[in-house]
């Protein structure tokens, strides 16, 4: 018989007040346990059984000791009780490296790093367009007649260096605010390749403000790389200068790609922190399709598969006006995906036609 | 012996022919859908399980096949654990464990409640703590049974009459669960201090009010609770009005001085209060209810901010709110004229359209973003509806970028990718929008707190 064993997927990050930070790498979420809760985890290695366990825990019996264990099974942290990993193709994941191991919060550098990020961008960014309006000609006449021509294509490498940079902002702010970042690496996101942060143990930080801070961070750090190719575009050799333009417009167009909430990047994950809500995205698709049944069932075949006739009385359990944000939200978004599909099949339609 | 399986006792099973419904599902959903159809020998196999036989994992999936009893595994149809069903709590942990609710027993066991009144409210909601599991509770009365009482009063009997409430509700309650912590405060409380000294002594995690004897009382609690931070449910008949609510969170929520002044008050001259059992024990319920998702913090608190007045012969509620709304605190629903700000949003965009004068624009985003400060109270609803309105003055927006009367020279891009970047600056506006209101809302918090703050230390 085979006792219980730790899965070697889990990672653990100790952090303070005798709690501990563990990160599943097959679900890719993260978990806040209790140190007492955490030795037993730990002390999961096959060799134990039940009672052992117990001897070895402090003052937990064999019953709270199997709800536990049973608990860890259900968010996989056992070995050979993982849940299957599905092949997300809107989703293609690859992890690079571990931000813990290469962010350390009480390293000098990267606190300077941190500050620079939060409160010297946007300054830099405003001082780079400043001096970039004063050659205002030479830019406009370089941004309309270079900047979309396949030569663009080459620079993707430089694309993706940027995005890393931009999920290295979100880490590095977020490590200095004692958040556990377990993974930082590439993907395939809807076909295109951008990089990511798993931020999942952002929901621990208590205060707002700072999950705001975090969740911006990414933007920040591209306005700063975009403030400084502007500044630079003073001291260096006119062949460079179009290379550099090109680096500060798609910092630009990184952040404006960001901050659309109808997809989940950046912008969703502040928005719902602006509006306090959780799993908007989900709640009000849920909404919507329940709506949607209710209206249908109610149309024609009304009560045909129930035993009752009936209708529900929410005694103020959700109000209009979050219910029209749902609405609002979910309509709007279906037409932005529709939006999207149609500019994907014209775009091939035209490479293949032309 | 780990591997047998066994029927979960919790779980409803029903049958209509041989289709099976296993488990509630949802909320009174019985969808046909939801209904599992099982062959003979799956219909024996359960007849065996449900009349209480364990059996090995293997033979099950051998029946029903691997993925039907993973499924039953997860969703606890079966198990593998022996499952309490004689002890007290042995239903209530069942109701919390199939409502999702975690460990709720655990954190009622570590709960203290002070319970102000052992009359027709005070002794049921009483009663409802004990059984529930609620650690420690502290009764307060001054009174001796009555026979008139019994019409109302639970737990009391003939026997009792003229022995001390606290004394004779502290027996029964022990006889019936001998877990609770129990105990008794026998004293009338004449004056806001003797009442400071009572809830002080212990660090009580709710007080459920059920007195009125002074005229001053609710509000000598109100201002202990304000004071120490401590939370409220009261409940009480006025004259013939059983009155239900606040309940009082502090920092959260209005207490009792934000509903009735302090001149309001009216001194009981003469004439016994009636009350009926019937009614007595509704109120008693809701506020057990109430105290139920104060102390385990699930659910939602229905008596937040209002206080309702039954009047249960002729099923109407009166709804009372707060006079003076403290701002942060009052949650309106105010639908209608946020819709009417939509419109004359999308008017003023038509406005924009048909004029080609650009002036209403900016006009229409102040408007957008100032207006939810007039049509909500909370911080929260004002970003809602700022949401709402943003959203609506982009859309109407768009209509004048595509109808092709705006500056923009839209012919040279293809519409898709035009649609595509009208989004993202969307989204970019609705957010840049939303973090000028929040700043807005933090700096305004900040303005109150400190004017509370001036207010109370001259008071």
């Amino acid at each position: 018989m085979s006792y219980p064993c730790i899965s070697p997927y889990v990672e653990a990050y100790s952090e303070v007040n005798k709690k501990v930070s563990v990160f599943n790498k097959k679900t890719g979420k993260t978990y806040l346990l209790g140190d007492m809760e955490y030795d037993i985890l730990r002390s999961l290695d096959g060799t134990k059984s039940l009672s052992e366990l117990a001897a070895y825990s402090r003052g937990l019996n064999e019953q709270q000791l199997t709800l536990l264990i049973d608990q860890f099974e259900r968010i996989g942290f056992i070995r050979g009780k993982e849940p299957k990993s599905k092949l997300n193709i809107i989703k293609l994941r690859k992890g690079l490296v571990n931000g813990n191991r290469l962010i350390n919060s009480h390293n000098i550098a990267w606190r300077i790093v941190n500050i620079i990020i939060i409160y010297l961008s946007l300054p830099l960014f405003i001082l780079g367009c400043h001096i970039a309006a004063r050659n205002i000609n030479i830019v406009a006449v370089i941004l309309a007649n270079n900047l979309m021509t396949p030569r663009a294509f080459i620079l993707i490498p430089f694309m993706l260096f940027m995005l890393l940079l931009h999920e290295l902002g979100h880490a590095v702010v977020a490590r200095c605010n004692g958040v556990n970042v377990p993974e930082i690496g590439v993907m395939l996101y809807w076909f295109m390749p951008c990089a990511y942060t798993n931020l999942s143990g952002i929901t621990f930080l208590k205060s707002r403000g700072r999950r705001l801070i975090v969740l911006m961070a990414g933007s920040f750090t591209n306005f700063m790389l975009s403030g400084i190719c502007l500044l630079l575009l003073e001291v260096v050799p006119a062949g460079m200068y179009e290379f550099l333009l090109w680096c500060a417009v798609s910092n630009l167009s990184i952040i404006i790609m960001n901050m659309v909430f109808f997809i989940k990047l950046d912008g969703y994950f502040i928005l719902e922190e602006l509006m306090e809500v959780k799993n908007l995205r989900r709640s009000a698709f849920t909404y919507m399709t329940a709506s949607l049944k209710r209206a249908l069932s109610s149309l024609g075949r009304a009560g045909r598969g129930r035993r009752y006739k009936g209708r529900y009385l929410d005694i103020g359990s959700r109000s209009a006006l979050d219910n029209s944000v749902y609405i609002y939200y979910t309509v709007l978004s279906g037409i932005y995906v529709l939006i999207i599909i149609t500019a994907l099949v014209l775009g091939i339609y035209n490479f293949f036609t032309r | 012996m780990e591997d047998k399986l066994r029927l979960n006792q919790y779980v409803p099973v029903v049958k209509r022919g041989n289709r099976y419904l296993f488990g509630n599902s949802g909320f009174m959903s019985m969808e046909e859908s939801e209904f599992i159809t099982l062959n003979e020998d799956q219909a024996n196999v359960l007849d065996e399980l449900a009349a209480g036989r364990a059996m090995p994992e293997d033979k099950l999936s051998d029946v029903f096949g691997n993925d039907m009893v993973a499924g039953f595994k997860k969703s606890n149809i079966l198990t593998d654990r022996d499952i309490d069903t004689d002890s007290i709590y042995s239903r209530s942990k069942a109701y919390y464990f199939f409502n999702k609710m975690g460990n709720v027993h655990d954190a009622l066991r570590s709960r203290h409640v002070l319970i102000l009144g052992c009359g027709g409210i005070g002794s049921h909601v009483a009663w409802n703590l004990a059984v529930m599991g609620v650690g420690h509770l502290t009764l307060l009365d001054f009174d001796v049974v009555e026979v008139s009482n019994l019409n109302r009063q639970l737990l009391y009997d003939l026997e009792d009459a003229g022995r001390p409430k606290v004394e004779a509700l502290k027996e029964k309650l022990l006889k019936i669960n001998p877990d609770v912590d129990i105990d008794t405060v026998e004293a009338r409380i004449w004056s806001e201090e003797e009442l400071e000294r009572v809830v002080i002594q212990r660090p009580y995690d709710l007080i459920i009010k059920s007195v009125d004897s002074p005229a001053r009382f609710p509000l000598w609690l109100d201002n202990v609770c304000r004071r120490h931070g401590l939370k409220y449910i009261a409940g009480i008949t006025v004259s013939s009005n059983p009155l239900i609510g606040p309940t009082f969170i502090p920092g959260i929520s209005a207490g009792y001085t934000d509903f009735f002044e302090e001149s309001d008050e009216y001194n009981h001259v003469s004439g016994i209060s009636l009350s009926i059992g019937i009614i007595m024990y509704h109120i008693s319920s809701e506020i057990s209810i109430e105290a139920f998702k104060v102390l385990s913090g699930k659910g939602k608190l229905k008596y937040l901010n209002c206080i309702h007045a039954l009047d249960d012969m002729n099923n109407s509620v009166l709804k009372l709110t707060p006079k003076k709304p403290p701002r942060k605190f009052i949650e309106t629903d105010n639908m209608p004229m946020n819709v009417l700000c939509m419109v004359i949003i999308l008017i003023m965009s038509m406005l924009t359209l048909a004029s080609s004068n650009f002036i209403y624009t900016w006009i229409n985003l102040a408007f957008a973003l100032i207006s939810p400060y007039f049509i909500y109270r909370t911080g929260l609803k004002v970003i809602r509806s700022g949401f709402l309105n943003m959203l609506t003055l982009l859309v109407g927006n768009s209509f004048i970028l595509l109808s092709g009367r705006s500056p923009i020279d839209i012919s040279r891009y293809q519409l898709p990718i035009l649609l595509i970047s009208l989004f993202a600056s969307m989204s970019l506006y609705v957010l840049i929008g939303l973090s000028l209101m929040s700043i807005v809302n933090y700096l305004l918090d900040k303005i109150r707190f400190s004017k509370r703050m001036i207010k109370g230390e001259k008071a």
